[in-house]
Parts: structure tokens; sequence; C-alpha cells
């Protein structure tokens, strides 16, 4: 389990085109490579283009604080 | 498109139907904390409360408490401990939970799970009961350090299993976007689990159970268990990555909290707004009425520093947390 490995694989999926058409082809082979846990694997296995394009502006979460996560 | 999961109970069938609740002029849900003591030690917990006291609420005044509550028009019982399916108090529970049952309100119950049956969950299941599983972490020897409780890991994941064979793990209902579920697994953030986030929401997400962050709160024995303490700024961070990778755990947020809609009676009748609410606002038996307390509550919450001056910090929680 890493938070950082997670990291990694986002943004270079946000910063580099070939790495961010494997994961979106291939993630499986693709994320062998990183020390994640099968759930942060499944995770990451759902990205979808736009979802990596949020993961850098990360726009749609600006609001988000402690108290919000509440329900 | 992944479907966002929210629990029978904190939501209803209703909102997926677009219709809207009146949760800020209205008090939709009673918090009942009928014990605190537990079997389990949990780090973060109030180790002080954890046992039985004098002048505890009797069965009778929690059974009167939740039969108002539904002449009230309160949509959910919210039941919290303390650890409320112990064998030795399965009856009390089963006692409260029918009246609310029949007063036709959801139940919702927290639990660790350990000691919950078959028999239990069936008997639950069938009394419109949602419950709340505490997932701390996906590694049992961490899981157990949080606890205090060896064993206690392998104890919630067979409750949990044990729940999904009921209509505990079905879905309710759904509509384009959304499922309404009756599992919830609750997460106490801290520095022993933050690198877990994107896999607690995961887990969750693949046995259909809405995931649900609580604060650490520093009120209680994370007081004085430093190892826990988190700063905003990480767990912020990894809240945001959870959110991102598990789009089937997002919600709407709104502002303020649902909680805010709440009326609590801590169990010797402690009157506050949510459950993490410990100024309060007075005692249910001087106040003479749930109906009274509710008054309170609503004067209180619906004061103007808690809305016209609303800055996005729960005025409740605000002193939970440990700042950078």
């Amino acid at each position: 389990m890493s938070l950082s490995a997670v990291k990694t694989v986002l943004l270079r999926a946000a910063t580099d085109a070939k790495f961010r058409a494997s994961l979106l082809k291939n993630p499986d082979s693709l994320l062998a490579d990183f020390d994640l846990t099968e759930e942060e694997r499944q995770s990451l296995r759902c990205l979808s283009e736009d979802r990596i394009a949020n993961a850098v502006n990360q726009a749609e979460f600006s609001d988000l604080s402690l108290n919000d996560m509440r329900i | 498109m992944a479907k966002v999961l929210r629990l029978q109970g904190l939501s209803f069938r209703e909102e997926l139907d677009g219709k809207a609740i009146r949760f800020q002029d209205s008090i939709v849900y009673l918090a009942l904390i009928p014990w605190e003591f537990c079997n389990w030690e949990c780090q973060y917990c109030h180790e002080e409360q954890r046992r039985k006291e004098p002048g505890e609420l009797t069965l009778q005044e929690m059974v009167g408490i939740v039969r108002e509550g539904g002449a009230l028009g309160i949509r959910t019982l919210l039941l919290l401990g303390g650890e409320i399916l112990l064998r030795n108090t399965w009856e009390i529970t089963q006692q409260v939970v029918k009246e609310a049952f029949d007063q036709g309100l959801i139940t919702l119950i927290y639990t660790n799970g350990s000691q919950m049956t078959e028999e239990m969950a069936e008997w639950l299941a069938s009394h419109n009961v949602s419950l709340a599983f505490k997932v701390d972490s996906l590694q049992p020897d961490v899981y157990d350090r949080l606890s205090q409780r060896q064993g206690s890991f392998e104890s919630t994941m067979r409750a949990v299993q044990i729940a999904r064979k009921t209509s505990i793990g079905q879905v309710v209902y759904e509509n384009g976007r959304e499922k309404l579920v009756r599992l919830l697994f609750t997460t106490v953030g801290n520095a022993l689990n933050v690198e877990e986030y994107v896999s607690l929401a995961r887990f969750a997400t693949n046995h259909g159970a809405r995931w649900m962050m609580e604060a650490l709160n520093h009120r209680g024995d994370a007081a004085t268990h430093p190892g826990l303490a988190l700063s905003l700024k990480d767990h912020s961070e990894a809240m945001r990555l959870a959110m991102l990778l598990n789009p089937e755990q997002q919600h709407t947020f709104q502002l303020p909290c649902r909680l805010f809609s709440c009326v609590t009676i801590r169990k010797k009748g402690a009157v506050g707004v949510c459950p993490q609410d410990y100024a309060f606002v007075g005692n249910i038996r001087e106040l003479g009425s749930l109906k009274a307390a509710c008054d309170v509550i609503k004067a209180r919450v619906m004061h103007d520093q808690w809305r016209a001056s609303w800055n996005g910090v729960c005025p409740i929680k605000a002193n939970h947390f440990v700042t950078e």
C-alpha cells in the first residue's frame, strides 16, 4: 500500500500522454510495476480520461473540506 | 457511469426521486446513545465513558423517546454507543428498534459487529435497519491495534459477510445516477490509516456499502494517543484522491451538514445537536419531552451565528482536529 504510488500514477497519467494511453488501454500490465493494493489497482483501473484531467486541476474538489465528509 | 451509493437512513428514497427534504427547518434524525460501554477499547474512543453509570436512560424512557420521535415526524433513529449489538443488551436493542419500526422510522445502528449473529442480522433486516460497520483499516494488525482487541478485524469482516447475506446487503432503490443501500462502512481517519483511504473507499464500493469518513475527535482518548494525530493537509489530500478514484462514493456536498437537523439524546438524557456535539443544551428529563428538546435544538441551529456567518467549518467539530 502506498498513497505516494497512487499519486505517482496519477501525475504521470496527467502529464505523460503515452503513459496515460497505456493506463487507459492496458492498466493491469502498467500498474503491475507499482506498489499498490488490489483496491488501489481497481480504483485506478476505473479512471477515465476526464477524471485524469480532474486529477490535475482538481477543480471539482476545490471546496472539499474535512467537515463535508460527514454524510 | 458509476452510480453513487447513498445510505438509507441518512438519505431517503424520495431524494432519489428528486424530492427535497426540508432539512433546514425540521428535525429529521434522532440519535440515541443508550449506553457507552463497549467490548473494545478503540484508541480514539472515550475510555472514561465506556462503563455503565447510575442514572442512565431506562428502557421505558428510550422507547418513549422513540415513540415521540415518530409522532414528531422524525425519519431516522441513529443508535450509537458504546457497542449496540452486544449479546447481553440484545433484548433492549430489539425493543427500541421495534418501537422505531412500528413508528415508521428507519434505524441506523453503528456497530463493530463483533457479537452479531445470523439471527440478529435477520431480525434487524426485517425491521428496516441499516448497519454501519466500523472499518478503520484493511490491515488486520492495524485494525486490531486501533481497537486494542486481538482478532477484531476478523470479527468485523465476519459480521459484514453475515449482514450481506440478508436484505441489508441489497440495493433498496436506484435511479439512473444513484443507489440507495443499507450498508455503511465508517472510518475514523487518523495517522495509522490515512494511507488507506483510497483502498477503504474501494473496499466499501466492492461490498455495496456507502463509505463515510468520521472525524478524529480529540475530546476522546485520541488526545492521549498522539500517534493518531493527523494534519488537515494529509487528511485532505488523501480524501481528494479517495474521492477522485471512487466516484461511487461521491455525493453533492451540502452545507450546512445534515446532522444539524438532528437531536441527540445521550445515555443520561443530555441533549445535543449531532452525536459529536458535547455542548449540551439541556437534559431531556428536565426539558420534559423530545419536542421540547427539538425546539431548543432548532433555536440553536437556526441562530444567526450558524447560518448567516457560515464559513464552511463545523462549529461542533472545529476543535476535533490537529492542524499544522
